[in-house]
């Protein structure tokens, strides 16, 4: 044991975490940082909904609404959108009929919900419109049997940013009023023009 | 030097923290133990529910296979750090986190395709629930953990380092205030 006899205190020698203020400092960064994260909820370019978030559909693709799907021109070609001229997508790992797309997955790619067959607007043939019953009891809207979704990274009308996407295992293209997929944009090497057939 | 002068002159080295210099300390090292836990846990919780979504995407594992994986051991890396806060429980959540944020990095900006076992995990959009946050809690946690290491009491300083066993003894026995 120790034993310690003088009057005079020894220096006092400061270790771990106080005897490195910037220690301290790049500390406290760090957890400005994970505050940061956080607080990110979804606004803005890179932001998303917390870890907790379920996903939002676009009010016009409501459960409750008819949707309404109709064609428009955009640097893609012509594409679908729905009735607030957002656009649709569709997913590259879906079957006919058959989303593959859950959980997660539909935080960040809302379907496109109608509580009947959806209205055809311009530039879309009626015939290819459909829906699906999902596995929550939700009703998707489908397009040459294609399930429908938004983009969460789509703000508003006239936005694709979802096109060429690659996420959950497959890629997202917007779709064509021929039933296939967008060729146009960023990364749409491998669109499936011909739809499911059929 | 007789052998017990050098253990006492190594004992003094780590000995002379006052009762307020412990208390700050001990906080500073609470706070880096708790908020390196939490990066870690917002991590493990994020992986955790997404994984789910990605059951699908498989080679001879699945990515949500690899997701729930991650999200346990990053929640045992975060009991390690808060219950046993020792130098190797701090190098397991520097390794945990700092590989999920390699991992998340690369597979946003490379298409690496598959890898071995792993499937094609390429995703080109932070557009998911949680992955941004995950990513600076991953962050997060790597600056953490490399601070926890780095302000370890058990790295004895310089001057202690060609020191007895006793003196190593000391330095891993944490900080102590003067005996009277």
């Amino acid at each position: 044991m120790r034993v310690w006899n003088g009057t005079k205190r020894p220096p006092l020698r400061r270790s771990g975490l106080l005897r490195r203020p910037l220690v301290a400092l790049v500390a406290l960064a760090a957890v400005g940082v994970l505050a940061a994260g956080c607080g990110s909820n979804g606004s803005g370019s890179g932001g998303v909904g917390g870890y907790g978030s379920s996903g939002t559909t676009p009010a016009s693709g409501g459960a409750s609404s008819v949707a309404m799907v109709s064609a428009t021109s955009t640097n893609l070609g012509m594409i679908l959108v729905d009735g607030n001229g957002r656009t649709l997508y569709l997913f590259e790992k879906d079957q006919s009929n058959q989303s593959a797309c859950a959980g997660a997955c539909v935080a960040a790619w809302p379907v496109d919900q109608s509580s009947a067959t959806p209205k055809a607007g311009s530039g879309v043939t009626a015939s290819m419109l459909g829906t699906i019953k999902r596995s929550d009891g939700s009703t998707q809207v489908t397009y040459n049997k294609h399930p429908l979704y938004y983009f969460q990274g789509d703000s508003g009308a006239g936005q694709h940013n979802g096109q060429g996407v690659d996420a959950f295992g497959a890629k997202w293209y917007a779709v064509t009023p021929a039933g296939g997929a967008a060729s146009g944009g960023a990364t749409a090497t491998t669109a499936n023009g011909g739809g499911y057939g059929g | 030097m007789p052998a017990l002068d050098r253990a006492s002159r190594a004992s003094a080295a780590t000995v002379p923290l006052g009762r307020g210099a412990l208390a700050r300390w001990a906080i500073g090292s609470w706070v880096l133990r708790v908020a390196t836990a939490a990066a870690l846990g917002v991590d493990a919780v994020v992986h955790w529910q997404n994984a789910p979504a990605y059951d699908a995407v498989t080679g001879t594992v699945s990515q949500g296979a690899l997701f729930r994986t991650e999200a346990v051991v990053a929640i045992v890396a975060a009991l390690l750090v808060l219950l046993r806060p020792r130098r190797s429980s701090w190098v397991v959540a520097l390794l945990v986190a700092g590989s999920a944020l390699g991992a998340v990095l690369v597979y946003r900006y490379v298409d690496v395709g598959s890898l071995g076992p792993l499937p094609d995990m390429y995703e080109n959009t932070w557009q998911v629930p949680g992955k941004l946050l995950s990513a600076y809690a991953e962050a997060a946690a790597v600056v953490l953990a490399a601070l926890g290491l780095l302000t370890h009491r058990g790295a004895a300083p310089p001057h202690q380092a060609a020191g007895s066993q006793a003196a190593r003894a000391a330095a891993r026995s944490g900080p102590r205030l003067p005996t009277r």
